[in-house]
């Protein structure tokens, strides 16, 4: 049984990582203190935990850039696991699964909007979620990185990915919806068939007069409850997990150059180490 | 030019029809306008004048083999045009000096400096000319109605899907590598069997070309604003006469526009197994105060029964409205001489933005819309 605390649970409410919690017989939520891995944010806390010797899920989008990532300690005896939530989403683990079946034959597109409230700044750790993904789908990291900010605020960022062999990706997050619910849209293109996971199709409707409300066929928490069925058994097992401290830096890195791009208003390329970016 | 009459019906000369029926058969679901006409340069290929005469027989009117003669003899208002694309404005400019109004088939020209004599043209002589677009589609009027009414405040982003489900003769990498390289007309000349031949002419055309008027139009229209710079990335992904030939069958462009507006289009001819119909094509625009998604294929009824064709879709669209808006839309400009819903000047600079995009997908540099 995996003892899990959580002291910092990011966007996610308490009561859903309870709730997944539930319905795994090997998982159960307890105080930190009697934990034997815990749920945080921010490095410092991560690698604290690791040197008690938890196990750490380190909240997504915590971590600012790729070099406060590379600080994240590991041990063989401990694992260090990114709660990265969108990589469990039912939806898109169906995507992955026959994308990594080749049944889509090799990826060509991938195309990602995501559209929340709020309206602050999008910040690259608000990127690294869906730079992941690519990052994952694709199976690489990305050759080009193309980007461009709007507004003042920055409350809008589009990025434009060209990965080896010729797949590319658009991604564009923008924090300024009106207050209400977020929009969420991934569709993945590859050379013998193709995926899409869209808001728009997963609707119901409400008649209540006026024009009609539309409803999102939500996916609860069984996104949740795959990433702890992850995460327990890369524990139980001892091995390591994915998405693991590389991915968060990988991704992080794909971010930095893309807040490089706008800057300089070119792409940039992946450099001869296979490590970093440059322009032209 | 204005024609004077709002009731007068305007005789046209199909001028050239080797692509698709689609224009011509359009320009007369609007009663003010009228085929008399089908005609072409003598000098043109067998399988050229074979189509032409194909479809003259179908509409039961002449074919003459001498443009500047089918005009003078039947008294013509209107060309509507649907050549080989590297003939397109060549024609057009013939016609608009003849003082004809031009309907044209897209895309508008292979090479900007041919959009550039259309452009000259029209002004010169005082002809009104039209680019077949699909701007009027039910999902895109509605798209426009939402945004004009400030529903979701000012728009600054926009995005498009524009898939085919379309395949295109053999999948890449399906040939044997001592196999020739397929021959691009070759290839087109075939594919009119299945209407997929958008791109028929010696020049190959990759996808951005055939079909990029039409999601550039959309943005164009909801937003606008000219696009400024593009960063494109380009591939042969799906079709060996795309590979062979080196022209894209999939893209994705990024659109710096005017006033800090953003665009985004990814287009490809994805395949006809990517798709249950033509394919996803759908619209996301992001205002200051709300967004908007909306898919191109709407209204539309769902059909299913046993032993269907595999490759029938199944969605139907319904409802559309478009051939008789165009050709409304275009009644209106003759007759007021105005530019109308997509002009030769708003052609032209999409076909600028479109050439932008193949440069910068074979330079990997953003390149700007000149």
């Amino acid at each position: 049984m995996l003892k899990l605390g959580l002291i910092d649970s990011g966007s996610t409410p308490e009561s859903d990582w309870q709730a997944a919690a539930d319905r795994l017989a090997d998982v159960t939520i307890v105080d930190a203190d009697s934990a034997d891995a815990v749920l945080v944010a921010g490095v410092d806390r991560a690698n604290q935990a690791v040197a008690d010797g938890r196990h750490v899920l380190l909240v997504s989008g915590s971590v600012a850039d790729s070099a406060e990532a590379a600080r994240l300690e590991t041990r063989e005896s401990t694992v260090v696991m990114l709660a990265a939530t969108g990589r469990f989403q039912p939806s898109i683990q169906e995507v992955a699964a026959v994308n990594a079946a080749g049944t889509l034959g090799p990826p060509g597109l991938l195309r990602i909007h995501r559209w929340v409230t709020g309206g602050r700044q999008v910040a690259p750790a608000d990127l690294a979620d869906q730079l992941d993904l690519a990052n994952w789908l694709f199976g690489t990291l990305p050759e080009d990185v193309y980007a461009v900010r709007r507004g003042e605020t920055g409350s809008y960022l589009h990025v434009h990915l060209g990965f080896p062999g010729g797949g590319m990706t658009l991604i564009d997050v923008a924090t300024t919806l009106p207050d209400g619910e977020d929009y969420y849209c991934l569709s993945l293109i590859g050379g013998d068939g193709s995926a899409y996971v869209d808001d728009h199709h997963n609707m119901h409707l409400v008649y209540a007069g006026g024009h009609p409300e539309g409803v999102q066929a939500g996916e609860g928490v069984a996104g949740l409850v795959s990433l702890l069925q992850e995460f327990a058994a890369a524990v139980a097992g001892n091995r390591t997990v994915v998405p693991g401290p590389s991915d968060l830096v990988a991704a992080l890195k794909v971010a930095e150059a893309a807040g490089r791009s706008i800057e300089a208003g070119e792409p940039l390329r992946l450099d001869e180490t296979g490590d970093g970016y440059e322009l032209g | 030019m204005s024609s004077g009459d709002t009731q007068s019906v305007f005789r046209c000369a199909v001028v050239s029809v080797v692509k698709h029926a689609y224009v011509p058969n359009g320009v007369v679901k609007h009663p003010r306008f009228d085929l008399v006409v089908v005609c072409d340069d003598e000098d043109q290929p067998d399988w050229v004048h074979e189509r032409n005469q194909f479809y003259a027989d179908e509409r039961g009117i002449p074919y003459v083999r001498n443009i500047e003669q089918a005009i003078a003899e039947h008294d013509v208002q209107v060309a509507v045009i649907s050549s080989e694309a590297e003939r397109h404005c060549e024609l057009a400019v013939r016609c608009a000096e003849a003082g004809l109004h031009v309907v044209q088939d897209k895309p508008m020209s292979n090479r900007v400096s041919e959009c550039d004599r259309v452009v000259e043209a029209v002004a010169e002589h005082d002809v009104r000319f039209m680019m077949w677009n699909r701007n009027f589609l039910p999902a895109l009027v509605e798209a426009k109605r939402v945004i004009d009414e400030g529903w979701i405040g000012r728009p600054y982003a926009f995005h498009v899907d524009f898939y085919f489900a379309k395949d295109s003769g053999p999948a890449r990498g399906s040939r044997g590598p001592d196999e020739p390289p397929i021959d691009w007309l070759e290839r087109q000349i075939e594919a009119h069997a299945d209407g997929s031949d958008g791109g028929v002419g010696v020049d190959p055309m990759g996808e951005l070309k055939i079909e990029g008027i039409y999601p550039l139009a959309y943005i164009q229209y909801l937003s606008g604003s000219r696009v400024e710079r593009v960063y494109a990335r380009t591939t042969a992904h799906f079709h060996q006469a795309n590979f062979d030939n080196d022209v894209e069958d999939l893209a994705t462009v990024t659109l710096e526009m005017e006033d800090g507006v953003i665009g985004t289009l990814c287009i490809g001819r994805i395949g006809a197994a990517s798709h249950p119909d033509i394919g996803e094509i759908k619209l996301h625009v992001l205002g200051e105060a709300g967004g908007l998604v909306i898919s191109e294929a709407r209204p539309e009824v769902s059909v299913y029964y046993r032993n269907q064709p595999q490759f029938e879709f199944r969605g139907r669209r319904m409802a559309i409205d478009l051939d008789y808006q165009l050709m409304d839309d275009f009644a209106a400009a003759i007759d007021s001489g105005s530019g109308g819903i997509l002009d030769a000047a708003t052609s032209r600079d999409i076909a600028a933005t479109v050439q932008a995009a193949v440069d910068s997908g074979k330079s990997g540099r953003v390149e700007a819309v000149v």
